[in-house]
């Protein structure tokens, strides 16, 4: 067995280095400077007018295509609604979107070669929003006509255009592949290394890998993970209606599993029900601060400050690592420290 | 209630907590939890546990104030 996990180590070492050498053949496009058209509106608008006042500017697609949409948007002060419509040739809606102070970008939409027309519209009143909402398709979230103030003088400074979407090569979803793969590699070493050095892990979930008492101890830890992880559902779900929507992320996501984790993990290892009857301290524990370790590495970067950890108001995407890296070494401080209170007790006892 | 039959027939057969866990297949902290009675066995650990300390099960878990 031992000989047939190094081969498998090495034929993984060996796919890993070939995928990383044609890997390397996939030229990082560097983005281009993206340049915007840009306008100076001054408008007056009048509650109750029949056409609400608008400006129309005109982009062009050079070739059939992906394309993703930038409109900014940025009035001098509060008040007024700006609305955009973006349409094709024979005057269908390609995209639309409204907003007070809005930098929007879209999706990924196909485009046909052409001239497209971006309508922008100025809206205060009422049944100006409404008018335009119904034509644009656009559902009225979180906007409320009758806060807007109506009749007023007001300098927008108006940002718009697009770019061709990027499309990857073959390379890079064989460096996806190469990244799993060498995950996997990481896994099997770390494996390896732990039982080497006499380390006993023990990851298939047997059925007899935990003893009866030790079964009721995880039932508890399983029914407590799961109401934490309702409870933090529903402390974000009621922050997210006092618009503090720091938590609505993937990040945000990832955080209540963490959560969840600590609480089933440390209701096992206070109850003496987390390591298995196949496993020994020093496995586990090598296991645990592996994790740990290696996602924190990947996080580093946001622990040092180079990159922040809120980014729009809600926690980064690529904070999860440092995330559970942090939740696996307070697993393990808890882990060691439940072991030394055994040992003392045991020696109390006379064991 | 602590569980002082079952530590004494133990300890006449020179056992210490980690050799009954290993013989009966359970966990040394469910022996301990058992002496000291915090925990319930089910009937078929009851049994094991008799069957490697050589004892009936009135012998060690049967409740004198009950």
């Amino acid at each position: 067995m031992m000989h047939k996990g190094k081969i498998l180590i090495s034929l993984l070492a060996l796919i890993c280095l070939c995928f990383f050498v044609t890997g390397c053949g996939e030229k990082t496009d560097e983005r281009e400077d993206l340049s915007l058209e840009q306008a100076q509106v001054a408008v007056s608008v009048t509650d109750g007018v029949a056409a609400p006042k608008g400006s129309v500017y005109s982009l062009s697609v050079a070739e059939d295509g992906g394309y993703t949409f930038y409109i900014n948007c940025k009035p001098d002060k509060e008040g007024i609604l700006t609305g955009c419509v973006v349409y094709d040739e024979e005057d269908w809606p390609v995209f639309c979107c409204t907003g007070e102070e809005m930098q929007v970008e879209s999706q990924n939409i196909e485009l046909k070669a052409g001239t497209y027309r971006v309508e922008f519209c100025y809206l205060t009143n009422q049944n100006d929003v409404v008018a335009f909402l119904k034509n644009g398709w656009v559902k009225p979230d979180k906007i409320d006509p009758y806060t807007f103030s109506k009749n007023g003088d007001f300098n927008i400074h108006l940002e718009y255009g697009l770019e061709k979407s990027q499309k990857h090569s073959m390379y890079y979803y064989l460096g996806v592949i190469c990244g799993f793969l060498f995950a996997f590699l990481i896994i099997m070493l770390v494996r390896w290394g732990i039982l080497k050095t006499g380390g006993r892990i023990d990851l298939r979930c047997k059925a007899d890998s935990y003893d009866e008492r030790q079964q009721l101890a995880r039932g508890i830890a399983y029914k407590r993970a799961f109401f934490a992880l309702l409870f933090y559902i529903a402390v974000v779900s009621a922050l997210s209606e006092m618009d503090i929507s720091i938590f609505m992320s993937f990040a945000g996501m990832w955080l209540g599993v963490c959560i969840a984790l600590l609480v089933f993990v440390i209701t096992c290892i206070v109850h003496d029900a987390y390591m298995s009857l196949y496993e020994n301290a020093k496995g586990v524990t090598m296991l645990i601060s592996s994790v740990g370790v290696l996602n924190i590495l990947c996080g580093f970067e946001y622990l040092t400050g180079e990159k922040p950890i809120l980014e729009d108001g809600v926690i980064a995407a690529n904070c999860v690592n440092l995330m559970v890296g942090i939740t696996f070494l307070i697993i393990v401080v808890v882990f060691v420290g439940r072991l030394r209170y055994n040992k003392k007790q045991w020696e109390e006892d006379g064991e | 209630m602590k569980n002082l039959k079952m530590k004494s027939a133990r300890a006449a057969l020179d056992m210490s907590q980690q050799d009954l866990a290993a013989a009966v297949n359970v966990s040394r902290q469910t022996i301990n939890a058992i002496e000291k009675g915090d925990y319930n066995p089910t009937i078929n650990l009851c049994r094991s546990i008799c069957k490697v300390l050589g004892k009936t099960l009135d012998e060690l878990f049967w409740d004198e104030e009950l």
